[in-house]
């Protein structure tokens, strides 16, 4: 059985469960899988060790740090990590080894988590699933044939799998909610300037957002009060008070008012049944639990992916133009051949889209008025086989994740049943600028009515 | 919205870019989805419509 980080939490604190046999039985999951799953690129086993220990000490002392001590955790290989290798998965930063850790690898350490490596991800968390890059592209626990979804791949792939019970994923245009849907598991994207990216490698400045991915709610709240907060070091940081992530969590969802957007899977991108289904039964489930549901509409799905892919990949490209032009035969082709798709726009029309972006901004916080939440699709259906993703999928249709990076608003993956593949599906809930709180207490009450988190891809029944 | 070669080769050197024929091939195959999607955006009627990205002037890294 793997614990949740709460559960181990709740052993660790009453010295039941030893940080250091948690780790050993993390490895042996590691051991069993990750040649199958690929999804990590560099273990840190003395890394891992001597933080587990610590914990270890800590604990006997009765001096943990919180319900993060003890606990293996991993970053996406675009977290830098003070002395540990970070290559974005590119073969430009092969031998990349940092001097300082991001501030979130430095907050999480500090909260006394162990840290077993760094995680697979799509080149840059752009260009995947790809297969041309020095290492393998990380893939689905619930079938290896299939994709995780991406960017933050090998998060998906390691949680899902219990290797550990936590890690850290970077979202730009749904980075974090794909692999947290199509892993089935549950990942929060939070608001904007709420997690630091100072120490984080850059896809789009404007779209990035730093957060969890975890088994459950309950984790991606523990994981994300210790990740929030503000730093000086990112200049789109917030400087509001972080709330108690925990404190409301299990209160339910009695009164809350949801707004289905039904016209993102109804009409604007088609889901599969599974999806359709899914969706159906969270609203059924919330309305049982007391939630106040309506059907609220916001602009086309098109419109925020017309606006998020020209700031995107303009902003992609502006970080990436220097290479691209002198060492651009060392990308991996998906990577390099989207991004150079941004040295197409005109400044023009960069700005365009950013002043569009403050409409779109405006048009979903009046929608929300008298909303607390938004329940909608988060992916089409079950993920699809690791060789038929396209090139310029995302480019021709329409995400369902996207609008929540334009706007920055707090948008969580949840769980919401199986396709008829066996592979997961998802419902995406969004929340007000800062209410993430809100976002995680929903998500858990959904959790707890509907338990699809106590079923684990096969290979780790 | 087809763009012809020669003003696709335009694009490509403005942004400093040489690129093997083929990989340019593909990518002007692909650039009237970025035209759809400029088109779309469009040009808000407002001419004081601001952008998303705005600096405070309290920001500290503007300088004093």
């Amino acid at each position: 059985m793997i614990p949740s980080i709460a559960e181990a939490a709740r052993q660790i604190a009453a010295r039941t469960l030893s940080p250091v046999e948690l780790l050993n039985a993390c490895h042996a999951r590691i051991a069993a899988h990750d040649a199958t799953l690929h999804a990590f690129l560099l273990r840190t086993e003395a890394r891992a060790l001597a933080d587990a220990r610590a914990s270890e000490a800590r604990m006997m002392r009765g001096a943990l740090r919180g319900p993060l001590d003890g606990i293996p955790i991993a970053h996406k290989d675009i977290y830098e990590t003070a002395g540990i290798r970070t290559t974005a998965h590119s073969r430009l930063l092969e031998h990349h080894v940092p001097t300082q850790d991001a501030t979130t690898v430095r907050k999480l350490a500090e909260a006394g988590t162990v840290l077993l490596g760094k995680l697979a991800t799509h080149e840059f968390a752009f260009g995947g699933p790809s297969f041309d890059l020095p290492w393998p592209p990380a893939r689905n626990p619930w079938n290896p044939a299939h994709f995780t979804g991406g960017s933050s791949s090998g998060t998906g792939a390691a949680v899902a799998t219990g290797m550990i019970l936590g890690g850290t994923g970077s979202d730009t245009g749904g980075s974090i909610r794909n692999p947290a849907a199509l892993c089935g598991l549950a990942g929060i994207k939070p608001t904007y300037g709420l997690c630091s990216r100072a120490g984080i490698l850059p896809l789009a400045y404007t779209l990035d957002h730093a957060g969890p991915l975890a088994w459950t709610a309950e984790d991606c709240a523990i994981l994300l009060q210790a990740m929030a907060g503000h730093d000086p070091l990112d200049p789109a940081s917030s400087d509001r008070a972080v709330p108690d992530f925990r404190a409301g969590l299990h209160q339910g969802v009695r009164g809350l008012r949801i707004g289905v957007v039904r016209h993102f899977h109804e009409h604007d991108v088609k889901v599969s049944a599974a999806t359709a289904q899914g969706i159906e039964t969270s609203i059924a489930t919330f309305r049982q639990l007391g939630a106040q549901i309506s059907d609220i509409s916001l602009a086309p799905l098109a419109d925020y992916a017309a606006c998020g892919y020209v700031i995107l990949l303009t902003e992609a490209y502006a970080v990436h133009q220097p290479w691209l032009q002198s060492a651009r035969e060392q990308y991996g082709e998906l990577f390099r051949d989207r991004a150079t798709m941004g040295a197409l726009f005109s400044g023009a029309e960069y700005v365009q889209a950013q002043r569009r972006r403050r409409e779109l901004v405006a048009g979903m916080a009046a929608a929300m008025d008298g909303i607390d939440l938004l329940l909608c699709a988060c992916q089409s259906g079950e993920a699809l086989p690791i060789t038929e993703v396209a090139k310029w999928a995302s480019l021709e249709t329409p995400s369902f994740t996207m609008p929540f990076n334009v706007t920055g608003f707090p948008a969580m993956s949840v769980r919401a049943g199986f396709g008829a593949g066996g592979l997961p599906v998802a419902v995406q809930l969004v929340g007000r600028p800062f209410g993430d709180a809100t976002v995680l207490r929903a998500a858990a009450a959904l959790e707890a009515a509907t338990q699809w988190h106590m079923r684990r891809p096969d290979l780790v029944q | 919205m087809v763009i012809d070669e020669a003003g696709f080769a335009m694009l490509l050197a403005r942004a400093g870019l040489t690129l093997p024929e083929a990989v340019a091939a593909e990518l002007r195959g692909a650039f009237p989805l970025l035209q759809a999607m400029t088109a779309r955006n469009g040009v808000p009627p407002d001419r004081a419509a601001e952008p998303a990205m705005i600096f405070a002037p309290a920001s500290p890294e503007l300088p004093r």
